[in-house]
């Protein structure tokens, strides 16, 4: 019982839109990409958004913030207790001797209002700052201004998520650590799961001396031993290579390694996807070798691929503290989400007892991950035409 | 000669005085304090030089009786209890028990509680005395020990001559290659060992040493177990005492004797009933009856343990760790109490410029001392101490931490010609009379030529204090308009190469590098940092088969002649002189620009007794940060015990 007829307007949708509709209804998923999506903004935005420099810091001196709890913001008005437009107050800090600890009071005699769209540390906007500074710097081109979206006259601060050692705001340094965090390593991800599948495909599709000669490719990639090839690349690079570049550089590089296992598995995948019927189809109707590949076979190992890339990423993030600590990754005055972690976690238990915001970069590191983790699934069941729903 | 545990009494600062201080001086706390031991400890200083003049006094005291007299040495009650464990955290139990092969410093000295030595550093005099030997008369090279009759191994045969002498050939023997090897050469040649007569052996020494005591601290095994061994070859001996060896074939003399070890989780020590110590009034020692050794998998988990009340004795290394201890103990969690800054560890830091840069420009920047000097005032190293430290540390302005009372002098260091502290205009003009007059369009300082100043700084990455002080000495350098940036890298695979690497043109490619160098008590600086041809002279380095740097200073020679000098005039009054002229040029040309020394702190439960809180001279070589000062521990075991 045929319920089409001629009339029977056929809504033929595309590959794309039956992806996005599928996606559409993995609700986590969707809300996993806002998510990325405002963390990215905030990247993107983090000189604007954030109060302070990425740098800024206030140890010494007059101001002098060193492990400076979150500021308070007051809402109410001492004298009328009235709601009132927020303001802080100062601080200033004193040494507690039972705790041998510095201890920071309020000085409530002036308050100090949080100024919307103020002046803060001059910097280049966002997008001309993609732009490598020795560019900038040859061409003559680089703006600075100094809006910032929030801030309060010095000398008192705002600290939204506290201070750090050199008291420097680890919220302002929270949004420029996702600038390395939510990008480098996720560009090797990338990079390493198209190197492998490509070459997994390539390697399963024609089989013979060229299966034979990708597959010890990947095994003597897997025999280099991680560690001793970082020391060495390290030692390639000047010493006054700047932390950014020679991360960037090692990470690519761990990228372009990496490739080996997901090659092995997408190997295996199109090693039975090649004898199929619709492989048999294309082919009995004259599909080139290269359309059979990237049109049959690649969709196919799709939620294999999806999956590897979701694990590949967390990966990649935390190889970023392991890297600082071997002088390879990010290091201090920069800042990044696994080095924030790496000197929280070298303060041991004071970190927990005394200071618990200097563990928020974990925090953006669960939510990032867990993120991709979703957007994955989501993509996976969207591409998985045994999965639709 | 010992202190008496009254003469010591007062010294520590305890947390009230800190408070009384506090009170007085608003700033942070511990300067009122630390100014009060140290007048204090200027008087105990020059009872120390009487002390240093006779060697071992108290062993020809004890002749006739043969024990040797251990007072509690660090502030006892003599209300010892006889009795009980005393457990302490150490991060990776020791490896081996073998006294040839054992590699860490820390390591060794807890084998000396169970291997003894002919002398051994005393840190609460901060000298090697009489321990194995009664006494020690040295005629020209020749040093005679006399050896302390009735001292057992614990397999019931006695220690004799010949135990020592065959432990001195064992040691030197370059195929078995002790770690303690270096103690049997001198100027390049052997030094013997020659057993006397029953009771004495002798050491001939090749050029005279002030300090030749150092050279006879080492392990002495029994020979009727190691001969054995030795005959099936150098491999046997290195095999044995292993970690896996039964603890009842382990045959030893010391305070106690290895009981049993489980890999990764404790190692315990029982008392040797059969020692041969003795407190001062004739109870035998040592007083506990086991010492446990805790395992921990770091230095956060060793903390948590001590406040958990899992061991007696700790000794916070960081400003973290001391806090952690002091709000564990104000909150009445734990019953115990913590003692800080009984004084500074050896430990000396420092930023060195490169003498031998591969950019001849830079390199003549680094051996002018203006430039050095300028390096000097741009170091802020107050806030460096507080922010790093907690303020649990002092700055650092000479080659002699300020916690080696014994030879540190702080008044040769006046301001301006001894003495450049944190002083950022100072630095410009000292800058502009280099020739730096006019800044540039980024704003750094240029000569007439248009030269900028761009330098890098070295950082090792597991050292969380100088990556505390890079950042606020290179702003400062920025800010005065040096081109200043620092490298945060891996020591072993970057730094060190990059610090030891020569070019084929004998130039170097590093600028600047912040590296911290253990002390010993005595000589006061270690041999080969500041001798031309020393492994350490590292801001102008001597290549492979050379003698010494291709072009010295001629301060750096005076330097290398005042340390030789000082090692080899035996009367302490001269090379006090000696030491002191020698801190004065070091501080005035700043081979090395001082930075902070780290305040030496202890933490024990209150039932432990006989502590250490009243340490003189710390032995700070010791640069694990895992175990830290723990290896002073072995200096106060044999006599402190635990309340019931």
């Amino acid at each position: 019982m045929s319920l089409l007829t001629e009339n029977t307007p056929v809504k033929a949708l595309s590959r794309g839109q039956v992806v996005r509709t599928q996606f559409a209804k993995h609700g986590l998923a969707v809300l996993s990409l806002w998510v990325l999506g405002f963390f990215y903004a905030l990247a993107a935005m983090a000189d604007f958004i954030s109060p302070y420099g990425e740098s800024e810091s206030f140890f010494r001196g007059a101001i002098d913030r060193s492990y400076a709890p979150p500021t308070k913001v007051h809402w109410i008005d001492p004298e009328t207790k009235n709601l009132t437009l927020p303001f802080v107050y100062n601080v200033s800090s004193s040494l507690n001797l039972d705790t041998l600890e510095l201890e920071y009071k309020e000085d409530t005699t002036q308050p100090y209002p949080i100024k919307l769209l103020t002046n803060g540390q001059p910097y280049t906007p966002f997008p001309i700052n993609l732009i490598p500074v020795s560019w900038r710097n040859a061409s003559g081109f680089d703006p600075q201004i100094s809006l910032r979206l929030f801030g309060v006259d010095k000398p008192a601060t705002l600290f939204v998520w506290g201070a750090d050692k050199l008291g420097r705001d680890v919220f302002s340094r929270i949004l420029f650590g996702a600038r390395v965090t939510l990008t480098i390593g996720i560009m090797a991800a990338t990079l390493s799961l198209i190197v492998g599948v490509v070459m997994g495909a390539i390697s399963g599709f024609y089989g013979g001396w060229l299966d034979d000669f990708i597959m010890r490719i990947v095994e003597i990639l897997a025999t280099i031993p991680g560690l001793f090839l970082l020391l060495a690349l390290r030692a390639l690079f000047p010493l006054d290579a700047k932390s950014g570049v020679v991360y960037f550089v090692v990470v690519m590089i761990l990228g372009l390694i990496r490739w080996g296992p997901v090659a092995r598995a997408v190997r295996g995948q199109v090693l039975s996807l090649r004898e199929e019927d619709f492989v048999m189809a294309a082919r009995g109707l004259g599909a080139a070798d290269a359309r059979i590949i990237f049109r049959h076979v690649l969709p196919a190992t799709a939620s294999f691929a999806i999956v590897s890339f979701s694990l590949l990423i967390p990966g990649f993030i935390l190889t970023e503290s392991g890297l600082s600590f071997l002088g390879l990754g990010i290091s201090d005055p920069n800042s990044s989400w696994g080095l924030m972690l790496a000197v929280a976690q070298e303060g041991g238990m004071q970190t927990f007892t005394s200071r618990p915001w200097m563990l928020l970069p974990g925090f953006f590191i669960f939510v990032a991950v867990l993120a991709f983790n979703f957007v994955g699934d989501g993509l996976r069941d969207a591409l998985d035409p045994k999965a639709r729903r | 000669m010992h202190l008496t545990p009254r003469q010591g009494g007062d010294l520590f600062e305890t947390i009230s005085n800190l408070r009384k201080a506090a009170r007085e001086d608003m700033v942070l706390g511990f300067k009122g304090g630390s100014m009060n031991v140290r007048s204090k400890l200027s008087w105990l200083g020059a009872a120390l030089v009487v002390a240093a003049a006779v060697v071992s006094i108290q062993g020809q005291a004890q002749q006739s009786s043969q024990n040797l007299v251990r007072t509690a040495r660090f502030g006892g009650d003599g209300t010892a209890v006889k009795g009980g464990t005393l457990t302490y955290g150490l991060v990776g139990l020791p490896p081996t028990f073998n006294p040839f092969t054992v590699q860490s410093l820390s390591d060794t000295f807890i084998q000396y509680l169970w291997f003894p030595q002919l002398v051994q550093f005393n840190a609460a005099t901060g000298q090697n005395e009489c321990y194995v030997c009664t006494s020690v008369t040295q005629r020209g090279l020749d040093v005679n020990f006399n050896i302390r009759t009735g001292i057992k191994w614990s397999d019931g045969r006695p220690l004799t001559a010949d135990d020592i002498i065959y432990s001195a050939e064992l040691h030197s023997n370059v195929k078995i290659n002790s770690r303690q090897r270096s103690d049997f050469t001198q100027a390049g040649k052997e030094i013997k060992w020659t057993k006397v007569d029953a009771d004495t052996v002798r050491m001939t020494l090749n050029i005279t040493d002030a300090a030749y005591l150092d050279l006879a601290d080492w392990s002495i095994v029994p020979k009727h177990i190691w001969q054995p061994l030795a005959e099936r070859g150098e491999a046997a001996v290195q095999g044995a005492y292993n970690v896996s060896t039964d603890p009842k074939n382990i045959v030893g003399a010391g305070p106690f004797l290895v009981e049993s070890y489980k890999p990764g989780e404790e190692m315990t020590l029982r008392r040797n009933s059969d020692y041969w110590g003795v407190d001062e009034k004739g109870n035998k020692l040592p007083y506990l009856d086991r010492i446990i050794a805790k395992n921990f998998a770091d230095t956060n988990a060793r903390l948590a343990g001590f406040i958990a009340g899992q061991q007696d004795v700790f000794q916070p290394l960081t400003i973290d760790e001391v806090q952690g201890v002091r709000q564990a103990i104000s909150s009445g969690r734990l019953d115990g109490e913590l003692k800080i800054n009984i004084t500074q560890t050896a430990v000396t830091s420092t930023i060195f410029c490169n003498f031998q840069n591969k950019d001849p420009f830079k390199a003549t920047l680094c051996r002018n001392a203006k430039f050095r000097r300028a390096l000097s005032h741009l170091v802020d190293r107050e806030t460096i101490v507080k922010v790093g430290l907690g303020g649990l540390g002092k700055p650092l302005y000479g080659p002699i931490s300020s916690g080696n009372t014994k030879w540190y002098n702080d008044s040769l260091f006046v301001e301006g010609s001894s003495k450049f502290s944190y002083n950022p205009t100072r630095a410009a003009t000292l800058l502009r009379e280099l020739g730096f007059t006019r800044k540039n369009s980024s704003g750094f300082l240029v000569n007439s030529k248009g030269e900028a100043i761009k330098m890098n700084a070295l950082v090792v990455s597991t050292e969380a204090l100088q990556k505390v002080a890079a950042p606020i000495i290179i702003e400062d350098m920025k800010k005065v308009g040096i081109d200043a940036s620092f490298t945060v890298a891996d020591n072993g695979s970057v730094i060190n190469p990059a610090l030891r690497n020569f070019n084929p043109d004998g130039t170097r490619n590093f600028d600047l590098s912040f590296t911290d160098f253990g002390g010993v008590s005595d000589p006061p600086t270690r041999r080969n940092l500041y001798n031309l041809n020393g492994v350490a002279h590292i801001w102008n380095l001597n290549r492979a088969g050379q003698s010494k740097p291709e072009k010295p200073e001629s301060f750096e020679i005076l330097l290398d002649k005042l340390v030789t000098q000082g090692l080899s005039t035996l009367d302490t009054a001269a090379r006090k002189q000696i030491y002191d002229q020698f801190q004065k040029v070091a501080a005035e040309n700043l081979p090395l620009v001082y930075l902070y020394t780290r305040g030496l702190h202890v933490a024990y439960k209150n039932r432990v007794g006989n502590t250490q809180d009243q340490l003189k001279d710390p032995m700070g070589a010791f640069q694990s940060t895992a175990n830290g000062y723990i290896g002073e521990l072995f200096n106060f075991l044999d006599t402190a015990y635990v309340k019931r």
